[in-house]
């Protein structure tokens, strides 16, 4: 068997196992990766479209859809970016009696999580039905946001997985830094509410604006992403992506000895 | 001059030295991070695993490396597969498909005992479909129903974990073959079939590198050995005469303790 052909084999099957792993101890199995999403788009939608107000004083028509847009890629995101962290740790046992590729397991956890990542796409279409949201051609603009938001990941993964390794407490400050990521991008409220003259250097410095405001307007106001947002994410995220793998090439072999 | 001696190098492993760091969780971090980035270590925050080591790996030879704990031993074998990178000196591997197995190495718990076979076998790079036609003899070979293989490992008690593991990776036929302290093993019935599946194993492996403790059994399968002790080589060549000398070395060092 060709060199290629193992490597595709060996890397469907490290995904499958991946994707066993998150499922196969629970008795609902995939149903979680619906149940999840749907839990937290309801409990935000509650208490800041409910209680807080924010649909109503930004007007924003069906806040648990326009929650959903960037709910599913920042949680798809923040998995696969961790996931894809731990990849060394978690296989540890494996990397340390077999001479397996590295970027085979690193790519196989992230291919695990996008598996996972996908199934929020139809909680989306769920929402647009019972929102009443007529899809239109510019749909098809949908994926472009989701491959970048996949390229950040890919990237920010490949630089957590051996820092992780060396630096315990990077998972810790991850999950503290995310939390403020969150917040500081337009999840929850819109872009057009953050004031006027910051919003281009905003979005120029958050990747999350273009990649949120990518799936957004084409799902929730049936309008094509606003280009230049995108842009930026997507430069953002072959910086990570560059940065990611050079990082990884330079210290997964020094990781592997402190396995 | 021998038949194995004469043979083709697979691999050839010239002055050879691979370090660890060691000390506290910081000091690890900062020398890490020096590794890394190509800056030096200091002398004395480096621990020698093994260092100046010679070893050839020859075609139709069986290499045994025998050692106390701690001597290097699975170092070596992680080294000369290609898993752990090396510090200093020359590894020329000039053969395609390497396997270093280890009993229960790669085995996932959350999945099926069949699932597990696929995945230990494109992990030690056969194709899906060499997988399937193999599939019946693995089965018979472990003696686990498909009432079992479709059950999670974890379910699984340690026998027939070991059962499954052994059978995967018996199948294999890698260029050169790495056994980490994989012996017989099983129940007394498994044992001898196992044992007997390894020789078989190691015949059709066009090189093999066992590392144990079990003296007496790298004498009945080696043509060669190499002693390691405290990260150098202490002896190598013909197994027998430096497997007698190890054990000779063995029974002193358990007298004077």
């Amino acid at each position: 068997m060709s060199l290629p052909r193992r490597q595709i084999d060996l890397f469907l099957r490290l995904t499958k196992t991946g994707i066993a792993r998150q499922t196969s101890q629970r008795l609902l199995g995939w149903g979680w990766w619906l149940i999840e999403p749907l839990a937290m788009i309801s409990v935000y939608a509650l208490i800041f479209g409910g209680l807080l107000g924010v649909s109503r004083v930004s007007r924003i028509d069906a806040y648990p859809l326009f929650l959903a847009c960037a709910l599913i890629p920042w949680r798809w995101f923040n998995l696969a970016a961790l996931r894809g962290g731990a990849a060394l740790t978690q296989n540890a046992s494996l990397l340390t009696s077999m001479p397996v590729s590295r970027d085979a397991i690193v790519l196989s956890e992230q291919a695990a999580v996008g598996v996972q990542g996908l199934t929020g796409l139809p909680v989306l279409a769920i929402f647009m039905v019972v929102y009443d949201c007529v899809p239109t051609w510019n749909l098809l603009f949908v994926p472009i946001p989701i491959a970048i938001m996949v390229l950040l990941a890919v990237g920010v993964g490949y630089l957590m997985c051996p820092l992780s390794v060396i630096i315990p407490d990077v998972a810790n400050a991850w999950s503290v830094s995310m939390r403020v990521v969150w917040f500081m991008s337009p999840g929850l409220y819109s872009l057009e509410q953050f004031p006027e003259r910051w919003r281009e250097l905003y979005s120029l410095l958050n990747p999350f604006v273009g990649i949120f405001e990518g799936v957004r307007r084409p799902v929730h106001d049936g309008l094509p992403p606003l280009w230049g947002p995108l842009g930026a994410s997507f430069v953002w995220a072959v910086i990570a992506f560059v940065v990611g793998r050079w990082v990884f090439k330079r210290l997964s072999p020094v990781c592997i000895r402190m396995l | 001059m021998s038949d194995a001696k004469q043979s083709e190098v697979v691999i050839e492993c010239r002055d050879m030295g691979i370090w660890f760091t060691r000390g506290s969780r910081r000091t690890m971090l900062r020398q890490a991070m020096r590794r890394a980035f190509g800056r030096t270590v200091p002398e004395d925050s480096r621990f020698w695993a093994l260092r100046h080591v010679d070893v050839d790996v020859r075609a139709g030879v069986r290499l045994g490396v025998c050692g106390s704990n701690g001597s290097g031993k699975t170092t070596l074998m992680r080294v000369l597969s290609g898993i752990y990178g090396h510090d200093e000196g020359i590894i020329d591997r000039r053969e395609g498909t390497m396997s270093l197995l280890s009993l229960g190495a790669g085995i996932s718990h959350h999945l099926s005992g069949r699932d597990n076979i696929y995945l230990l076998g494109s992990l030690n790079g056969l194709p899906r479909d060499q997988i399937t036609e193999l599939y019946a003899e693995i089965q018979d070979f472990c003696e686990l129903d498909d009432d079992v293989l479709r059950t999670p490992v974890r379910y699984y008690s340690n026998g027939m974990r070991t059962r499954l593991g052994f059978a995967i990776v018996a199948f294999i036929t890698p260029d050169v073959l790495f056994l980490d302290e994989i012996m017989a093993v099983g129940d007394t019935t498994f044992r001898s079939k196992s044992a007997a599946k390894l020789q078989e194993l190691a015949r059709r492996a066009r090189c093999v590198v066992i590392c144990s403790h079990d003296i007496g059994f790298l004498k009945r399968h080696c043509d060669e050995a190499v002693w390691l002790h405290e990260g150098v080589v202490r002896a190598s060549g013909d197994a027998v005469p430096v497997l007698n000398e190890y054990a000779d070395f063995a029974i002193s060092a358990r007298q004077v303790s």
